[in-house]
């Protein structure tokens, strides 16, 4: 079946909770309140590293309306974190890692008495030594963040995929260039907040802004030593994620801690400062190395990356192996050899954020394309075509693509800007820029990494769909309900979706990794073709026909051959309870891709995911080489994520990262002090793009329908994030001929090499 | 010492005793139950807290409850009348120009204050009039396509 | 949330009444005149007022008028919003309106006064920063102690003053009209600022600013302000540039003024700039020249985030010769 023939798959439909949050009826966690319920708020180390010799909370607790304090002391469990080899997080440490690292929290009657609180804790410390850069840190002698962790280094993977020195040794032209992608927030517009109540008998219920409502479940109990069973996750409306609300975060843990101390309501939301202060993305310094012969044939590339991991974790040892991963994914490469490490500091935690550990090396390898091609006088797009993956292709590290439509992608957005004309414009000081990558649909590297979804038919034809992947705001509830209302033939306002809580949706990791529509859709298609199986079989008998002749289209059920043999879907629903001698109509599915296979735990050869995005970015930018400011005039994407299931969504999703693209590329950057205090925790000092920097664009969908995918469609989160700052790095270069390396491209970089490059013309 | 603070809310007479020091964004949320307005930064950076005062957005998170006595407040949730929601609001969700939903009613009220002043702005002018409200998600181009689709040429 | 410290409210009905309030409560209070400056230094317990006094209830201070022996006369609570959209602010000097529109966002224009961004507190990147955020140095010389943690060896503080509308008031020769219980007082705008970034105005305790006086143009004249920030919205400026140019029947420059903003403690006038161009007739070297000297007024230190010192100054370069040549080109004044 085509998209043509589809009633709601690749058709524009405005999110099913659109007018809950156009009119303010949505409630995000702050917006929660239960009646005698306590404001928290946490107690964060002066110190970038200082050991807790004692916490004097006396004249906190002597305050009027104070009724808690706690400490790392309190924290009774075993430490927490994503991956069960690296856990290093407690929530309130007894050693603090990093500026602002909680130490202790408060409950009282009201903030501004927990904020009075916060001044009369007296926290004695013992200083000790802090490092701030990782290269410093991975020095013998270096002081040690984390006992476990030798020179501090906390996660290195190493790719070696066929025969490197060979390839190069085959190569007629090979580059050598190092790069600097830098730090920034997801700066996502909801802060952190967490609303923790505990009936009782024990019973935990925590309200939170999270990507991954069992992670938090999973973390907490652990950290606090309670049952599973004890401890409800429910997420509520989540203003954004980006990949900073998949781990589980202190107040989350100090928010539950209190409310079973005080055993009372407990809510704790961040201030923009403390928000920003929890994950960030990871800088990262890259050698790339690349070979080439002389028809631009890719032969083998190295890649070495020295990241920091700030004071923990987080996603650090998935981070590492994405960034080689990733690699591997736009580009058939013969050849490859990685050598990530990711190094502890005493600077806040970088974790997973969009593109998570591709946007880096993406940004490294493309442009360095473009200066091989110059090197070789190719035309860069001609380059990318010349290597470009195709579908069937299997990596030499294991990676299969079912579905690719990368070349095409690379072909129709260059046609679409008109290329080859606008390369050879000169002397404008416009410039146009091209990048190409890709990204999995779901990573399965170790562990539980299934989706799951219910389905509730009730009796008047509504339906109530529920499942464990959370809408984080990209949409994903409309997504599912849309894969039942195709299935069902009925309107996605007849639908209802109740996501992510641990106690009533089926059990999932959470909303990363692009994994939520193609698994989670999956698994809600499998629910509904359940359903419709089971009312397909009572509307054969009611219609005299067979249940594989039975069709569900426009609220109606009716005999493929003959459709005035029919019945409304709600009666169809009543009938079906009536004559299910007792059953209920519930669907259940489970999914997990079968195509792929754990990365091999020594050579991290195999495939991770059961399919991959492809994408092509082509930027325009205008620089004025007085002030050196770039202005981005527009974005162009050839996409390939195989069925688009919900263009507005799509469309939406591209502009979202074009605007972080630019982000990245130009205006952000978090800074730190002498002390690795965070120099620019606020929105007025860390610089999101408003929308006067961000273009229009233009979104090409080139994709095929995916095998695997649900209704064969494929991620779009992620992936196109980590094409747009490479683009802007290329068309800037093409504009003004001066290649700026480290990140962000700021007015003063482009200046200054401009400066050197003119010196350079004129000896 | 609390102060008796008369405002007109959603068309809707209220008063109420508050301390001096609160600004309209705790008085409309935690006071009156308005928790449309939201805090994205508290300090003027980021737009989630705009409101309508006398017709004009402003930021409630910088205003002062008690200078807006006697004044007319309107929040994202006095938009809905009659059951019905606002053509703003319904070109928000029709277009696509909400994801996550926490800058929105921000959004909705900066481009409500524009429409009202000027039936058929520009695309520049949707952005300059839109350009306080920081989004993470959208990238804007939505949120200027769905305001711009209510620009009525003269 | 973020809140504010505990403190009073009162919002007389006249100005005089301001004025005994505030000579009563000398330091303890501070004056709301749109409070986007204010409130997120109290909230920030950068300052810490047991008194609002609201300037909010006095209609007389929102007026505009224009008189062409006086000039325009702006009310010191005029919204930047409503002197953004006025007829005769449009009509008479331009460069009030580009100011006026370059300030933060819509919404801070229609909150923000002209008053209030004339007495904009100075900023600093170890300043503006909450209390916690403060505690893990030392105090610094703008919150009252002995350390500048941005040229540590001064014994100065160089936190920067930020403002939009100033330099443009400077370029234009603005007055200011004071009032306090001991009467009112007139100065020029260029008296108004100390250039010490602790306390940049050099306004006496209980003195009110109640209007701006901006004297007519005289003749073929037109001013100009082009800023310098990262993003096209909201940032403060980080170079900031206002140029007012007056031309002679025959295409001379009759008269000339150059303010900057931005890059020290106070904004500026740089007679020496406008100095170069009086009387002349303006080349395109003459500018390059005017905006060599502008560029040599600025003073800026590491204190403000998106652009270094060094680009700062280069940058007041640039909007100098953009500014003065837009202006010479609009007057006709022929540039070569």
């Amino acid at each position: 079946m085509n998209s043509e023939s589809y009633a709601y798959i690749g058709r524009k439909q405005p999110q099913i909770d659109g007018l809950a949050k156009a009119t303010g009826e949505a409630k995000f966690t702050t917006d929660l309140v239960l009646p005698r319920m306590l404001i928290g708020k946490l107690l964060g180390s002066p110190y970038p590293h200082a050991r807790v010799r004692n916490v004097d909370a006396s004249r906190a607790l002597a305050l009027k309306g104070v009724k808690a304090v706690v400490t790392g002391k309190d924290v009774p469990g075993k430490k927490y974190g994503v991956f069960v080899s690296r856990m290093d997080e407690t929530g309130l440490t007894v050693k603090a890692r990093f500026v602002g690292d909680p130490v202790a929290a408060v409950a009282a009657v009201d903030e501004e008495t927990a904020m009075e609180a916060l001044g009369l804790i007296s926290v004695d410390y013992e200083i000790l030594p802090a490092v701030f850069d990782p290269e410093e840190a991975m020095k013998e002698g270096a002081p040690v963040i984390h006992d476990e962790y030798e020179r501090n280094i906390v996660a290195d993977t190493h790719y070696d995929f066929g025969d490197v020195e060979a390839g190069f040794r085959e190569c007629d032209h090979i580059r050598e260039d190092n790069f600097f992608s830098q730090t920034v927030s997801h700066a996502t517009l909801e802060p952190r907040g967490v609303l923790a109540d505990c009936d009782v008998a024990g019973k935990l219920t925590l309200w939170t802004s999270t990507q991954a409502p069992f992670q938090v479940r999973r973390d907490i109990i652990r950290a606090l030593d309670i049952p599973a069973s004890k401890l409800r996750v429910i997420k509520a409306h989540v203003g954004g994620g980006f990949g900073g609300k998949a781990d589980t975060y202190p107040m989350q843990v100090a928010a539950t801690l209190l409310a079973m101390k005080t055993g009372r309501p407990l809510k704790i939301i961040a201030t923009r400062e403390e928000e920003i202060n929890v994950r960030r993305r990871a800088p990262m310094s890259i050698f790339t190395k690349t070979g080439v012969k002389k028809d631009g044939a890719i032969m083998a590339q190295y890649l070495k990356i020295l990241a920091d991991s700030g004071a923990y974790s987080s996603t650090s040892i998935l981070m590492m192996y994405n960034s080689g991963l990733t690699c591997m994914i736009p580009y058939r490469i013969p050849n490859f050899k990685y050598d990530g490490y990711q190094i502890y500091t005493n600077k806040m935690v970088t974790g997973a954020m969009r593109g998570h550990g591709a946007n880096q090396p993406r940004f490294a390898v493309e442009s360095q394309l473009d200066m091989i091609a110059e090197d070789i006088g190719m035309d860069p797009a001609d380059l990318r075509l010349r290597n470009a993956s195709q579908k069937g292709d299997t990596t030499v590290s294991g990676l299969h693509f079912v579905s690719c439509e990368l070349s095409r992608s690379i072909e129709e957005s260059t046609r679409n800007v008109g290329w080859k004309e606008k390369r050879r414009q000169k002397g404008t000081n416009r410039g146009i820029g091209i990048a190409c990558g890709g990204f999995v649909c779901g990573a399965r590297i170790s562990g539980h990494t299934a989706s799951g979804t219910n389905i509730h038919v009730h009796e008047d034809g509504g339906v109530t769909v529920i499942t464990g992947s959370a809408d984080i705001g990209q949409g994903s509830n409309s997504v599912m309900a849309q894969f039942v209302a195709e299935e069902l033939g009925i309107p996605l306002s007849d639908i209802s979706v109740i996501a992510a809580d641990t106690e009533t949706t089926p059990i999932d990791n959470g909303t990363f990794s692009s994994r939520v529509t193609f698994y989670g859709g999956n698994a809600t298609l499998l629910a509904a073709r359940e359903v419709k199986q089971m009312m397909a079989g009572i509307a054969a008998t009611l219609l005299k026909s067979n249940a594989e002749d039975i069709v569900f289209r426009d609220k109606l059920v009716f005999v493929r051959d003959d459709p005035s043999r029919s019945i409304p879907f709600g009666k169809l629903a009543k009938a079906t309870e009536g004559m299910g001698h007792g059953r209920l109509i519930i669907g259940q599915g489970q999914w997990a891709p079968t195509n792929t296979q754990f990365p091999d735990k020594k050579t991290k050869w195999g495939n991770v995911s059961g399919s991959y995005s492809f994408a092509t970015q082509i930027a325009e930018v205008e620089v004025d080489t007085e002030t050196g400011q770039v202005k981005v005039i527009s974005i162009t994407i050839g996409d390939d994520c195989g069925q688009v299931i919900n263009p507005l969504s799509v469309q939406g999703q591209a502009d979202g990262s074009v605007a972080m693209g630019i982000g990245h590329a130009l205006l952000e950057q978090l800074l730190f002090g002498s002390n690795g205090q965070l120099m620019n925790p606020s929105l007025l000092d860390f610089k999101i793009p408003t929308a006067m920097e961000c273009p229009p664009t233009t979104l090409l969908e080139v994709g095929t329908p995916d095998p695997i995918g649900p209704y064969g469609a494929k991620e779009i989160g992620e992936g196109l994030l980590i094409t747009t700052v490479p683009a802007i790095c290329n068309a800037i270069y093409n504009a003004v001929g001066v290649r700026i390396t480290e990140l962000p491209i700021t007015p003063e970089k482009i200046l200054k090499a401009l400066d050197e490059k003119k010196r350079r013309e004129k000896p | 010492m609390k102060r008796r603070l008369e405002l007109t809310v959603n068309d809707e007479c209220l008063d109420v005793e508050i301390e001096p020091h609160r600004t309209l964004l705790e008085v409309l949320r935690e006071e009156l139950g308005f928790t449309g307005a939201k805090e994205g930064c508290g300090l003027g950076a980021c737009g989630a807290c705009t409101v309508l005062v006398d017709g004009a957005p402003v930021l409630s998170c910088l205003t002062l409850a008690l200078e807006v006595q006697g004044k007319t407040v309107t929040t994202v949730e006095g938009l809905v009348k009659n059951g019905q929601p606002d053509p703003v609001q319904k070109a928000f969700v029709d277009h696509g120009a909400i994801q996550c939903g926490f800058c929105t009613p921000g959004s909705v009220m900066s481009a409500k204050a524009l429409l009202e002043k000027n039936s058929n702005p520009s695309g520049q002018e949707i952005r300059e009039a839109l350009a306080g409200n920081l989004c993470r998600c959208t990238g804007y181009q939505k949120i200027i396509e769905a305001v711009g689709s209510l620009a009525k040429p003269r | 949330m973020m809140r504010l410290p505990k403190m009073d409210y009162a919002a007389p009905p006249t100005l005089s009444e301001v004025c005994v309030l505030m000579s009563e409560q000398q330091e303890k209070a501070e004056l709301l005149a749109g409070g986007t400056d204010l409130l997120p230094a109290c909230k920030l317990r950068n300052k810490q007022p047991t008194l609002l006094v609201s300037l909010g209830k006095i209609p007389s201070l929102k007026d505009i008028r224009f008189d062409e022996s006086e000039g325009l006369r702006i009310g010191a609570m005029t919204s930047l919003n409503a002197l953004r959209y006025d007829p005769l602010a449009i009509a008479h000097y331009p460069a009030l309106i580009e100011a006026a529109a370059a300030v933060g966002t819509t919404q801070l224009q229609h909150m923000g006064t002209l008053g209030g961004n004339i007495c904009l507190d100075t900023r600093c990147t170890y300043y503006n920063q909450s209390e916690s955020w403060r505690q893990t140095r030392a105090v610094c010389l703008k919150m009252g102690g002995e350390v500048c943690h941005v040229v540590p060896k001064g014994n100065k503080c160089y936190a920067v003053f930020s403002g939009d509308m100033a330099p443009v008031l400077l370029a234009l020769d603005a007055r200011l009209k004071l009032a306090s219980s001991a009467g009112e007082r007139s100065l020029r705008l260029s008296e108004f600022y100390s250039g010490d970034g602790r306390k940049p105005l050099l306004i006496r305790p209980g003195e009110i600013l109640e209007a701006v006086i901006v004297p007519p143009p005289a003749g073929k004249e037109s001013s100009a302000y082009l800023k310098y920030r990262v993003r096209g919205a909201i940032d403060f400026p980080l170079a900031g540039v206002a140029v007012r140019l007056a031309a002679t029947a025959d295409g001379l420059c009759r008269d000339c003024s150059v303010a900057i903003t931005a890059v020290s403690s106070a904004p500026v006038q740089v007679p020496e700039a406008a100095d170069l161009l009086k009387g002349k007739s303006v080349t395109a070297e003459l500018i390059n020249k005017a905006a060599q000297e502008t560029s040599r007024a600025a003073h800026p230190v590491a204190n403000a985030f998106g652009a270094t010192p060094s680009y700062r100054r280069k940058m007041i370069g640039i909007l100098t010769r953009r500014t003065l040549t837009s202006l010479a080109q609009n007057l006709g004044m022929a540039v070569r």
